[in-house]
């Protein structure tokens, strides 16, 4: 009979150390006694792993091949040379860069976005070279538009991981304002394409609640009583 | 046939690394034979034939067919009530698992409630014990007689016979939840407190409680004292409550032996102070008596048995079904407690039987969120208090036992741990 100097509680014979407490179980009276069976087996059954999502993502973007080629072939059985079936491979670029490439290989965040954004441009590329009208489209609105939305999924990307090590208020700021800059910034890229560079308008209908949003945001990162209050009541 | 009401919960919130599962276990005087197992298994399923069923997915709710194949028999393993696949159990919603001496069964909380579970494996142990040891054991509405045809009633929902007109909200305050490390590879694990069941009574008695509001008591402390430990802020402290199953065949005339169970939660909010002993289990005590009448349980039966009859819900389709019952879950489920503690009582065996059965377990399951739970079992003089915990810290058991023994009453441990 042992007892388990830490906890107190009385221990089964087959237990080789406490339970609760994890203290070794040592007693001179029954250093020779043999011990009995464990209560349990030792063979013990293990959850599935994960699942194999590299797997089945290597496999999907093997079974998108296959509208891929039927759209080519159609094409061009039908206008005897490669049109419109551009479409569907930058289509079947962005999913597969979007969707089926992270859960292939494990990228930083800063090439996955930068893939993105390039699967965009090819897309966009061939929608231009497809229709063939002046180049401004997609050098002062397209080109510009994407790249502008990366860097401000790239910067609230930034903002929402744990390496950021701002206050979650004022992350929200800092994202709340690039939101209202992105929006300026395709205001003048659209103006740009039209050939009007002006003041913008319709954009700061979002900047301003975007700031004055932000700013009361900063403003309730200052009280400590009241960011305890909501922290408690958006608890999750 | 159709799922009980309580049931229906149960395969909507499974997943694969999760079932909502049960274990009763008998431990007998000599090892066990599996073959004669395999027998008594078949002629307890002819009894009960409830037990032999698969849970099969229709378009609108799950439902359960009967199958005329044997649920597997297999060698227990160090982790009980780790999930249970029901593709790998033949489709079946139980288990039979034997360990030198013991046998243990399984149950997915889809068939059966404790209850229904215990006299399902005291008819499984008899029929063994007449096959092994040609024992005439008596047979009552506990260790069911194997020759008899099974009775439609034991297989009728009680909720839906019970239920009345008047509804409440389900929505309580959340509770406190215990946080530890994850066991990665899934591991269960297992620490049996055994005490004397009349020491226990006897200390029950002396504050005038009875002893599952006495244990209750002493478990609500000890997660408040863990909650104190972990959180500094007075105003974060969360309310402590322990789920409180309770057996709806006490209030309710039913036979039924599939589930008829609801819950309480008793508990306290540590934010007002400290809670002394005996504050506790007044606390516990009169609120058992406030929530343990046929008046109040049967508005809880009727909401939930209402909301299975709500036409929309009815005509949903399952997947959208599933989900909605995963987010309602996720709300009044686990939620609003910090553990469960299910206490099935005091067993007693005929004296033909008893002889043989050396000792009884109940075990719960993990539960979806709460990590730590505990079950309890009172057979042959010894009272079980069974911890299933999925975290690696044994903090809970750890307060809870010594407190008992501070309490005065001596508290004997084991373990599935590791060497």
């Amino acid at each position: 009979m042992s007892y388990c100097v830490n906890c107190g509680v009385e221990l089964d014979k087959s237990e080789p150390r406490c339970p609760l407490c994890g203290a070794e179980v040592i007693n001179p009276a029954a250093m020779q006694e043999e011990k009995p069976a464990r209560p349990y087996p030792s063979h013990v059954e293990h959850l599935d792993r994960r699942i194999d999502r590299r797997y089945i993502a290597s496999f999907v973007s093997l079974l998108l091949l296959i509208p891929l080629f039927t759209a080519m072939l159609t094409n061009i059985m039908v206008s005897g040379k490669l049109t419109w079936s551009y479409y569907v491979l930058g289509g079947e670029l962005i999913a597969f860069a979007v969707f089926l490439l992270p859960m292939i290989a494990h990228i930083p965040r800063i090439l996955y976005i930068v893939i993105d954004a390039g699967a965009v441009g090819v897309l966009l590329l061939l929608i231009q070279v497809m229709n063939s009208g002046d180049w401004g489209w997609l050098l002062l609105l397209g080109l510009p538009i994407t790249g502008l939305t990366a860097l401000f999924a790239w910067f609230v990307a930034w903002m929402a991981s744990s390496s950021c090590r701002l206050p979650v208020l004022v992350r929200f700021t800092f994202a709340l304002t690039a939101l209202g800059l992105l929006i300026v910034g395709i205001e003048f890229f659209i103006g740009l394409y039209q050939h009007v560079i002006a003041w913008p308008q319709w954009s700061l209908y979002v900047l301003f609640p975007c700031l004055v949003l932000g700013s009361a945001l900063l403003l309730l990162n200052r009280r400590a009583r009241l960011k305890a209050e909501i922290r408690k009541r958006f608890y999750f | 046939m159709k799922l009980d009401n309580a049931a229906l919960i149960y395969p909507a919130t499974m997943n694969r690394n999760w079932t909502a599962l049960f274990r009763l276990s008998a431990t007998l005087t000599e090892p066990i034979d599996e073959d004669i197992l395999e027998v008594a298994l078949k002629r307890t399923l002819r009894r009960l034939p409830w037990f032999a069923f698969r849970l099969k997915r229709g378009l609108f709710w799950f439902y359960l067919e009967h199958s005329d194949a044997l649920p597997k028999i297999e060698p227990d393993v160090g982790n009980p009530c780790v999930r249970m696949r029901l593709k790998d159990n033949n489709g079946f919603c139980m288990r039979v698992r034997f360990y030198e001496n013991r046998i243990a069964v399984e149950f997915f909380h889809v068939l059966t409630d404790g209850t229904g579970g215990l006299v399902f494996l005291q008819t499984l142990v008899a029929e063994y014990l007449r096959l092994r040891y040609n024992a005439g054991i008596p047979r009552s509405n506990r260790v069911l007689d194997c020759a008899e045809p099974p009775r439609p009633q034991e297989a009728e929902d009680s909720f839906a016979t019970h239920s009345g007109t008047i509804t409440q909200t389900r929505r309580e305050v959340k509770a406190y939840h215990i946080k530890g490390t994850d066991e990665r590879t899934g591991f269960v694990h297992i620490i049996t407190g055994s005490m004397d069941s009349d020491t226990v009574l006897k200390k029950a008695r002396e504050k005038g409680v009875t002893v599952t509001e006495y244990l209750t008591a002493v478990l609500i402390l000890s997660v408040d004292a863990i909650q104190r430990q972990n959180v500094a802020h007075v105003h974060r402290l969360k309310p402590v409550k322990i789920c409180v199953p309770i057996n709806l065949r006490n209030v309710f005339p039913s036979e039924t032996l599939r589930n008829f169970a609801n819950y309480v939660n008793p508990g306290i909010d540590p934010r007002l102070g400290v809670y002394s002993f005996d504050e506790t289990l007044n606390i516990v005590h009169h609120f058992m008596a406030m929530e343990v009448t046929e008046k109040l349980l049967n508005v809880k039966i009727t909401t939930n048995v209402q909301t299975e009859r709500n036409v929309l819900l009815r005509i949903m389709p399952l997947f959208i079904k599933n989900a909605a019952m995963k987010y309602v879950y996720s709300q009044v489920g686990d939620a609003i407690s910090s553990t469960s503690l299910s206490n099935l009582g005091v067993t007693r065996l005929p004296d033909e039987m008893s002889k043989y059965v050396r000792r009884m377990d109940f075990i719960l399951g993990p539960l979806a969120d709460n990590r730590v739970c505990a079950a309890a079992l009172t057979y042959n003089g010894r009272l079980r208090v069974n911890f299933t915990r999925t975290i690696a810290e044994p903090t809970l058991e750890r307060e809870f036992f010594t407190r008992l023994i501070k309490l005065g009453i001596p508290v004997k441990i084991q373990s599935n741990q590791m060497e």
